[in-house]
């Protein structure tokens, strides 16, 4: 039932049972096979002319079905897993990143049952036995599937389904069955289960994205056995609604499962968030069965005081703690604690080595970056502010904290061991110097996901591959995040509305001066 | 009643507050993150390793045994400073004085560790610094290690 709406499954229940119906009536009847409706085959695409691939025979095609959502994550995510997994990956048959079709080579269907598994970006999975242009060309290998491999699929008490969707167009109640029935070509003969099948067929067909207007024909469509559906539905199991403890800048579930997956974590990975804030990246860390601990400065929010960011702003609970949340996903035997510290100051031994750590820093941005005591570079801005009566914290710039990040993760992470976190960019400003390099890391993954305006911000993956030696320094272009780095980012988000008015808002002032001006000038 | 809140509609809110109030047990701090924790922040402090626990309450909260985990956190941990939190918080519980020489293979020890590790968990109490004797408090399971400006080397 995952990854389509419940409309099209409806749809494939009822046309499918209607054409069971069908076929149980006809074959009383004694006819052998009904003719399928020409207008459904379609013409070969004008644009393609690449034959039937006919993959079937040797179990090793897979086809990965891509969600259409954070596009530029997609490789760096199917390489972190595969590297966790210990899968080869053939870098040659990833071409195109947008495509949400993905073709790949996998060892067996074990490997690629337990990638999609893992991955969140990736809808499902399926062992692609027919690539072809039209329906026409798939449809006449379709019933010449040898019986000896159709065998194993059509065993004593087995039973099968077939389920069609499409990417880039709406298929309606008619199209769907028109394509059910002349699917019926697959040569089998077993008993048909909806809910509980024993093998799930699916026929895809894509009308890609590139045009506004819907293509009369598909791209390309695919046959094959379902495998397996991804992790997405733990992005909804996370979801922030219903989550106990929020705060302003909580990450999207999805995202923080993502970073989980760049970070490799896996059963028994020890993870690390020095700016915990209320959890979100850690419950994710765990989720894939991390065991997590992090530090905030802020105390008064690690305890559940202060205002809540839920709408109506009430109190916070008392009881509203990172430690909740873990609770509330049945995770708790993961949570390995909360410290209230400043994450740029010595907390954790030298000596520690975590398997992973993540972040979401304060950008100073919508959270204040804040710090106790003096600052490595600049002065200390804003006003400093009495914390806990005894404590004075104040903002510094984000050159300091990207520095200290990254210097305390080449020392405290085991070789091998992964820093994935966020940085934020101004489109125009954004080139390559902008990333942090260090000698201890290998920068693995740089993907962007673009922000309100011309502001992005872009998820760094860094892999450990040396002892840190006092002599490593982290160097990026300095001038980026300073001071000013917050001006300069609302003025880009200021100047991006500009340049693009809003047409819904001039429609709604029609009586303008502009607009009357242009009517007598029409006149 | 049915009047009331007929006419104030928000009024199930106070009800829904009450009633669902602490549905989460207290938070609390395991061994594990005192084997992490240093006051090397402070000014003149050479090493600030271990903390010395001084305990309040101390709670014992059974935890799934993960082997995995266990054996990879083993070369993590500084044994000794384990040990001696463990006496400090009056749960030491078999744990044995050194670290057994065939500790990854064996379950028996590996349970004990995770005993000591993931299963004492000190609600409230104190850390002190073994140097300079500055406390950081541990309340509600949370320790708090932010230091004053003037204190920072």
């Amino acid at each position: 039932m995952h990854g389509t709406s419940l409309g099209t499954v409806l749809r494939t229940f009822l046309t499918e049972s209607s054409s069971n119906a069908r076929r149980s009536v006809s074959s009383m009847l004694g006819r052998t096979d009904t003719e399928v409706k020409p207008s459904v085959l379609g013409e070969k695409s004008h644009r393609q002319s690449f034959n039937c691939t006919v993959t079937y025979a040797c179990r090793k095609k897979f086809l990965f079905y891509y969600a259409q959502e954070h596009v530029d994550f997609r490789f760096p995510e199917l390489r972190s897993l595969c590297g966790l997994l210990g899968i080869p990956l053939n870098e040659a048959q990833m071409t195109n990143h947008e495509c949400p079709f993905l073709l790949l080579d996998m060892p067996d269907e074990n490997a690629a049952r337990t990638l999609v598994h893992r991955s969140v970006l990736m809808k499902s999975c399926y062992e692609c036995w027919i690539h072809s242009t039209s329906l026409k060309d798939l449809l006449e290998h379709l019933s010449q599937l040898p019986a000896s491999f159709m065998s194993t699929y059509s065993a004593e008490g087995s039973s099968f389904r077939l389920r069609v969707n499409a990417y880039g167009k709406k298929l309606t109640c008619d199209d769907i069955r028109n394509r059910i029935e002349a699917l019926r070509a697959l040569p089998l003969d077993t008993r048909v289960d909806l809910n509980n099948p024993t093998h799930s067929f699916h026929y895809v067909e894509d009308y890609g994205n590139e045009n506004e207007t819907v293509r009369p024909f598909p791209e390309q469509v695919f046959f094959g056995r379902w495998i397996a559906d991804s992790s997405r539905d733990g992005a909804h199991k996370l979801r922030l609604d219903e989550r106990y403890f929020i705060g302003t800048t909580s990450m999207d579930p999805l995202l923080a499962l993502v970073m989980a997956n760049q970070a490799q974590v896996s059963n028994g990975s020890l993870v690390y968030d020095p700016f915990v804030g209320t959890g979100s990246l850690l419950v994710a860390a765990s989720y894939f069965g991390g065991y997590s601990l992090g530090a905030d400065i802020d105390r008064a929010l690690l305890h559940g005081r202060g205002k809540s960011t839920r709408a109506k702003n009430t109190w916070r609970r008392r009881d509203e703690s990172v430690l909740a949340n873990f609770t509330q996903y049945d995770m708790v035997d993961h949570y390995v604690g909360i410290v209230v510290a400043d994450a740029t100051k010595n907390v954790i031994r030298e000596d520690m080595r975590f398997d992973a750590i993540i972040s979401d820093p304060p950008y100073g941005v919508r959270e204040p970056i804040a710090r106790t005591g003096k600052v490595l570079s600049g002065e200390l801005s804003g006003d400093l502010s009495e914390v806990d009566g005894h404590m004075q914290i104040g903002r510094c710039a984000l050159n300091d904290l990207i520095t200290t990040l990254v210097s305390f993760a080449s020392k405290n992470l085991g070789i091998g061991g992964r820093l994935v976190y966020w940085l934020p960019v101004l489109q125009d400003e954004y080139n390559e110097t902008a990333v942090p390099q260090h000698d201890c890391f290998n920068v693995i993954s740089n993907s962007e996901q673009k922000l309100a305006g011309s502001t992005s911000r872009r998820l760094i993956t860094m892999e450990k591959i040396k002892e840190w030696k006092p002599e490593y320094q982290v160097t990026f272009a300095e001038n980026i995040y300073t001071n000013t780095f917050r001006e300069r980012y609302f003025t880009a988000k200021e100047k991006e509305k500009k340049r693009k008015p809003n047409p819904i808002s001039r429609r709604v002032k029609p009586n303008s001066a502009e607009c009357q001006q242009r009517c007598v000038n029409n006149k | 009643m049915l009047v009331l809140f007929r006419r104030f509609p928000t009024l199930h809110l106070l009800f829904l507050q009450t009633t669902s109030a602490c549905p989460y047990t207290s938070r609390t701090m395991k061994l594990l993150t005192h084997n992490m924790l240093t006051s090397k922040a402070i000014k003149g402090v050479q090493e600030g390793y271990p903390l010395r626990v001084k305990a309040e309450t101390v709670e014992i909260r059974e935890s799934e045994f993960n082997k995995d985990f266990l054996v990879r956190l083993l070369p993590k941990i500084h044994y000794d400073a384990l040990y001696a939190a463990a006496k400090d918080a009056g749960h030491l519980d078999e744990l044995p004085g050194t670290l057994p020489e065939d500790a990854a293979s064996s379950e028996e020890f590996l349970k004990k560790l995770h005993h000591a590790l993931l299963e004492v968990e000190v609600i409230t109490g104190e850390l002190i610094c073994p140097e300079s004797g500055r406390s950081f408090p541990v309340q509600n399971g949370i320790p708090n290690m932010l230091l004053k400006p003037e204190e920072i080397g």
